[in-house]
C-alpha cells in the first residue's frame, strides 16, 4: 500500500474514508486478551511459535558455529594479509614451472605454500592451472573455488593484473561436460555429483557478478 | 491523472535501470535501493566492506527529483508522528530482507526481466508478505495518524541527500570509494544522477510503489487486473515497468534466461522467499516499499524519513554482521535475522491492532 501524499494540513485531519471508519476513541492497542482471540491473533501466535522453533533449530545446527567468527575479521583477514617477499618469490617460481609444464615440481612447491599460507589464494589458482593441464577440469574448478573465495580479486574485472575470469569461464564449460560424463558413467556417487554441480553453479554466479 | 503517466513511470524505471547496467552498474543491478544503500553506507564508513562503497547518485537523484517536483507542485507537506521508531525498526528489517534475497523489489523485477527464474521465488515471497500485511491492515492495524510537523523536520532527508551529492562531487578523503567489487561497477555519475532525478520526479507524481501495486490486486480483486486500462495506476506502472525492462534487456543483450549462474543470486530459495516475504509484510505495515519510502521522505513525510534512516542502519548492519546473501547462499546470521525480523513484525502487528475495526484512516489515504 503506498504512502500517498497528504496535500494539505486539512487533509491530514479530515481524510475521507472509503471503508470502515474507526471511532475517534476506542479500545487501546495492546496484546490480545487470551480468552478472546480472533482468527488473526491465533494465526499470529502460531506463527510466533513456529518462528521461535525455527530460530532454535537454526541456532542449534552445526553451521551456526560460523556466527561466532566475526565477518569483519574474516573479511579483513582476506584483505589485509601481507605475503612475505620469499613466499612471493616461490609463487613466481611455481608459476614459471607451470608455464613450462614442469607440473610435479610446481605442485610440490604449491603444496608447501598452501600449508604455510592457507589464507593466500594464489597457490590454489596455480594448482587449478596444473589440474587444467592434466585434463582434470572438475578438480581444477574445486581449486579455483578455494582461490577465488580467499581472494575475490581473481574474478574482479577491475583488477586487471590478477583477473582470471575468462580462463575460469572457459573451464566451466568443460566442467559441465565432465559432470554429464560423471552422471552417465554411474561410477561417481550422487552426493559427489551434487557437490560438483553446486560448485559449478556457485562459480557461474560468481563470474556473472553480484551485488553482494 | 492520465493513465499515460503511469505507463511513462514504468518505462522510465525499466529503461533507466537497464541503461545504467548497460553503462557500468553491476549486472541485473541497474537500480536497487538496498544494494545502493549498502554502497552509500559503506562510502560513509558505516561498514568496512571495501567492495561495497560508493555514494550512489541514483539514490540521491530519487530523493532530490521527488523533492523538487513536490515543491513545484506544492505537494511538499511536512507531516509525521506516526510511530517513527517502529517505522525505523521495520525499515531496518526491510533492507535485511532485501539483502537476503540480494535485491529490493525493484531489483527483483529487473532480475525477472533479465531472465533470472530464481527471482520468481522472491516474487511469490513478496506477494505472500503483502497478503499477510494486508490481513493485519484490514483487521485494525494502525501506527497512528500523521499530524502536521514543522517544515524543518521534513527538510532533513532532502538536505542530507544534497549533502551526499556535494560529497560525491568533491570526493573528500573521508568518503570511501571502492576500487574493486560491485562498488566499483558504476555508470557515469551524471547519467546515474539524471536517471535518478527523472525516476524520482515521476515516482513522486505517480506515487509509484511496487508493493502498493500488488496490494491493490488483493484489495480490489480480479477486476483490478481484468479491467485494464481501468486498473489503478500503480498496477499499470508495474506492468509497464515489466514490459519495458524486458524489451530493454533483450535489446541491450542483457537477457539471459535460466535458473543457474545468474548474477546477484544464490540457490537458497527458501531463505530468499522468507526475505522477500519480510519485505512485503513490512512494506504494507509502513505503507510503501523501500523505494516508496525514499520518495515519500522527499515530499515531507517524516515517518517515511524514519524508515529511510532505519534502512540506512539496516544496510550498514547487513554488511557489518555478515547478514547479506552471497552467491554461496544465505549465512546463518542472515537466517537468524530473517526469522527475528518476521517474529518482530508479527508482534508489532499484534500489538498495534484495534480489534473489531477495519482499515485505519491513515491506510485509506490514496486508495484509488
Amino acid at each position: 500500500m503506498d504512502a500517498d501524499l497528504l496535500t494539505t494540513e486539512e487533509d491530514i485531519k479530515n481524510q475521507d474514508s472509503c471503508r470502515i471508519s474507526p471511532e475517534e476513541s476506542g479500545d487501546e492497542q495492546s496484546f490480545p486478551d487470551l480468552k478472546n482471540l480472533d482468527g488473526l491473533d491465533k494465526g499470529s501466535l502460531l506463527a510466533v511459535v513456529l518462528l521461535v522453533c525455527a530460530l532454535v533449530v537454526v541456532l542449534l545446527l552445526p553451521a551456526s558455529e560460523e556466527l561466532s567468527s566475526s565477518p569483519r575479521n574474516r573479511r579483513s583477514g582476506s584483505q589485509v594479509v601481507t605475503v612475505s617477499a620469499e613466499a612471493l618469490n616461490r609463487i613466481a617460481v611455481a608459476r614459471k614451472l607451470v608455464t613450462n609444464n614442469t607440473l610435479d615440481q610446481a605442485e610440490e612447491i604449491l603444496a608447501g605454500l598452501m600449508k604455510e599460507m592457507p589464507y593466500e589464494g594464489a597457490p590454489y589458482m596455480l594448482m587449478g592451472d596444473i589440474l587444467v593441464r592434466r585434463d582434470q577440469p572438475i578438480q581444477a574448478m574445486l581449486q579455483y573455488r578455494k582461490g577465488v573465495d580467499l581472494n575475490p580479486d581473481f574474478l574482479d574485472k577491475k583488477m586487471t593484473d590478477v583477473f582470471q575470469g575468462k580462463k575460469i569461464k572457459l573451464l566451466l564449460n568443460e566442467v559441465k561436460i565432465a559432470i554429464d560424463a560423471e552422471v552417465e558413467s554411474g561410477t561417481v556417487d550422487r552426493e559427489t555429483i551434487s557437490m560438483h554441480k553446486d560448485v559449478l553453479y556457485y562459480m557461474l554466479r560468481k563470474i556473472a557478478g553480484s551485488c553482494g | 491523472m492520465h493513465k499515460g503517466w503511469f505507463v511513462l513511470m514504468g518505462a522510465a524505471i525499466g529503461v533507466g535501470a537497464l541503461t545504467l547496467s548497460y553503462y557500468g552498474n553491476p549486472a541485473n543491478t541497474g537500480l536497487c535501493v538496498s544494494c545502493f544503500m549498502e554502497n552509500t553506507a559503506g562510502a560513509l564508513g558505516l561498514h568496512d566492506n571495501i567492495r561495497m562503497q560508493y555514494l550512489r547518485p541514483e539514490l540521491i537523484g530519487f530523493v532530490l527529483g521527488a523533492f523538487m517536483l513536490s515543491l513545484y507542485r506544492k505537494e511538499f507537506v511536512p507531516s509525521g508522528g506516526s510511530s517513527p521508531l517502529i517505522r525505523f525498526l521495520i525499515g531496518f528489517f526491510l533492507i535485511i530482507g532485501c539483502t537476503i534475497f540480494i535485491g529490493c523489489p525493484v531489483k527483483m523485477v529487473l532480475r525477472l526481466t533479465s531472465g533470472d527464474l530464481g527471482a520468481l521465488i522472491g516474487l511469490v515471497g513478496l506477494i505472500a508478505g503483502i497478503y499477510i500485511g494486508l490481513e493485519f491492515v484490514e483487521n485494525g492495524f494502525q501506527l497512528g495518524e500523521p499530524s502536521p510537523q514543522p517544515r524543518s523536520n521534513s527538510l532533513i532527508i532532502p538536505l542530507f541527500m544534497a549533502f551526499l551529492l556535494v560529497l560525491l562531487i568533491i570526493e573528500p578523503s573521508f568518503v570511501y570509494k571502492s576500487a574493486k567489487g560491485s562498488g566499483a561497477l558504476r555508470a557515469p555519475m551524471l547519467l546515474s544522477l539524471g536517471i535518478g532525478l527523472v525516476i524520482g520526479g515521476l515516482a513522486q507524481y505517480t506515487q509509484f510503489c511496487i508493493t502498493g501495486g500488488i496490494a491493490r490486486i488483493f484489495l480490489w480483486g480480479p477486476r483490478e487486473v481484468l479491467n485494464c486500462p481501468r486498473s489503478t495506476g500503480l498496477l499499470i506502472s508495474l506492468g509497464s515497468f515489466f514490459v519495458f525492462a524486458t524489451v530493454a534487456s533483450i535489446l541491450t543483450g542483457q537477457f539471459n534466461p535460466g535458473l543457474q549462474g545468474q548474477p546477484s543470486s544464490n540457490d537458497s530459495y527458501g531463505w530468499a522467499f522468507l526475505g522477500m516475504m519480510m519485505v512485503g509484510f513490512g512494506s504494507i505495515l509502513i505503507r510503501g516499499c523501500p523505494m516508496r519510502q525514499l520518495i515519500a521522505s522527499a515530499q515531507g513525510d517524516n515517518d517515511a524519513g524514519a524508515a529511510v534512516m532505519g534502512m540506512f542502519a539496516g544496510a550498514a548492519m547487513a554488511q557489518n554482521w555478515g547478514l547479506a546473501g552471497t552467491p554461496a547462499g544465505t549465512p546463518v546470521a542472515g537466517q537468524v535475522a530473517v526469522l527475528t525480523g518476521l517474529l518482530l513484525m508479527i508482534v508489532i502487528g499484534m500489538m498495534n491492532r484495534r480489534r473489531g475495526y477495519g482499515i485505519a484512516r491513515e491506510y485509506q489515504v490514496g486508495l484509488d
